[in-house]
């Protein structure tokens, strides 16, 4: 009974160290990724939510990502995770579960990537691989918005979504990231798993500005022709106005008789 | 000769603002529709002097405001004419379409004219405050759409030859209708002012604090 008391000890002393290097994948419920595109970079704000939970400590969780991102991780921004680089590309992150004592609610992370391209754009979240739903939110200066052109993600009101993609999914995902990153009612956002956006979603950035060209072209063409169209009526009725006015004054000084026959 | 016809239109638009009755003269179907119309043109007249004075400081603002205002109040007008009107037709309203338009147009001629007696104060107050010029520009901006509610209330109201509840839902549309396109014209257009406001986004700017439930 005694050797079988010391042999349970002993596990017990020992299992922490044994794991102080032991390596586990995170696999996560859902995540959020707000991209804040200024001139020459985008800067990523991840939130991983809903991680699996694996007991003890001294561990290091392993995230893979859907696709290798060519990034910099910002670690004042990244508290307890590390950047696992391949070929100068980001293929995952390492969470060290002590630095980070809620991982399994949530892991933050900050990213700065390079923007390319000025309007067309490959937009490259830090997406987890596999069918874990992605919310992206894309917001910048002057009310700058993404519109995807990927031919998987379709445009519904007020989010876009693969065609796959089910309301349950995108519901559950929402629920997930709760209160930790709020949606605003004019924010659109994108609904992607790693599977369905693996290499990236193409499309294009608009300001507002760019947006409105069209509008104001419309607006001004509307202008002219309506504002003429005013000005010639105007001009046209002024015939019928003076017979009105005539008649108007004959029937004051003939009474209401003028005009009708007898 | 010209310009006295065109004091007479607008001598006779303020009297109609004013809720009196027009003169047998202008009483005819015709006429009535080019008052309304003259009050459209004379808008745009006013809505450049107030979009002059609201861009004083910055000359290229100035100059942008001069073809902007016009456009934002025209367009809102013509855009919230068809709502009203075919409002009017489906809820039997007891007056006459001419009636509603002259009011309407009587109204947009009414806010324009406070906005270009304003301006001169706004342009003044631009000019030498940094924070009493954009307050007094807005003020003035929502005293102008107060006056035209009112006026296009008390036009059609006095104009009309039935019970005045008919009435209610077409005004309300029509007022509701112009707002609608005013905001979303603005987002458009902006800047109108110097200074960044809610409306430079439209009704996003309204949205954006408001987190999704």
């Amino acid at each position: 009974m005694r050797f079988a008391a010391a042999i349970v000890a002993l596990m017990l002393l020992a299992a922490p160290s044994a794991r102080a290097d032991a390596t586990a994948p995170m696999t996560t419920r859902a995540a959020s990724h707000e991209a804040r595109v200024s001139h020459d970079e985008i800067t990523w704000r991840s939130l991983y939510v809903g991680n699996a939970y694996y007991p003890g400590s001294g561990m290091t969780l392993l995230l893979d990502l859907a696709e290798p991102i060519v990034a910099s991780l910002d670690a004042a921004g990244s508290p307890g995770v590390t950047p696992i680089v391949d070929g100068g590309a980001i293929v995952g992150f390492a969470i060290d579960a002590d630095h980070v004592p809620s991982w399994s609610d949530g892991v933050a992370l900050v990213l700065h990537a390079p923007r390319t391209g000025a309007s067309e754009a490959l937009l490259a979240p830090p997406l987890a691989r596999g069918d874990v739903t992605s919310r992206i939110v894309v917001s910048g200066d002057d009310d700058l918005r993404f519109e995807p052109t990927a031919p998987q993600l379709e445009r519904h009101v007020g989010y876009w979504a693969a065609a796959s993609s089910r309301e349950g999914e995108r519901r559950a995902c929402d629920e997930a990231i709760g209160e930790r990153a709020r949606l605003r009612l004019d924010e659109i956002p994108i609904y992607v798993t790693g599977a369905e956006a693996s290499h990236g979603i193409r499309g294009h950035f608009t300001t507002s500005s760019e947006r409105a060209r069209p509008g104001i072209f419309f607006a001004a063409v509307l202008f002219v022709l309506v504002a003429s169209g005013l000005g010639l009526a105007h001009l046209r009725l002024s015939g019928r106005a003076r017979i009105e006015q005539a008649e108007a004054v004959l029937r004051e000084e003939y009474g209401d008789s003028w005009g009708k026959p007898g | 000769m010209f310009v006295v016809r065109w004091f007479r239109v607008i001598a006779r638009l303020l009297n109609v603002a004013c809720g009196q009755a027009l003169p047998a003269e202008d009483e005819g179907r015709a006429r009535r529709l080019q008052l309304a119309i003259a009050a459209m043109l004379l808008s745009l007249v006013f809505a450049v002097v107030w979009g002059v004075a609201v861009g004083v400081r910055v000359p290229g603002l100035a100059f942008a405001n001069a073809y902007k205002v016009p456009v934002i109040i025209f367009l809102s007008s013509v855009f919230a004419v068809p709502a009203g009107l075919l409002t009017w037709k489906l809820s039997g309203a007891q007056c006459s379409a001419t009636d509603l338009l002259l009011g309407f147009s009587t109204g947009v001629f009414s806010g324009t004219l406070v906005l270009a007696v304003l301006a001169p104060i706004v342009a003044l107050y631009y000019e030498s405050s940094w924070w009493a010029g954009p307050v007094l520009a807005q003020i003035a901006i929502a005293v102008a759409l107060a006056t035209g509610s009112v006026v296009l209330v008390r036009s059609v109201v006095k104009r009309a030859h039935g019970p005045r509840r008919s009435l209610t839902l077409s005004l309300v549309v029509l007022k509701v209708m112009q707002i609608a396109a005013l905001l979303q014209l603005i987002a458009l257009m902006s800047p109108i002012l110097p200074e960044h406001t809610h409306a430079d986004h439209g009704i996003d700017g309204f949205a954006h604090p408001i987190e999704r439930p």
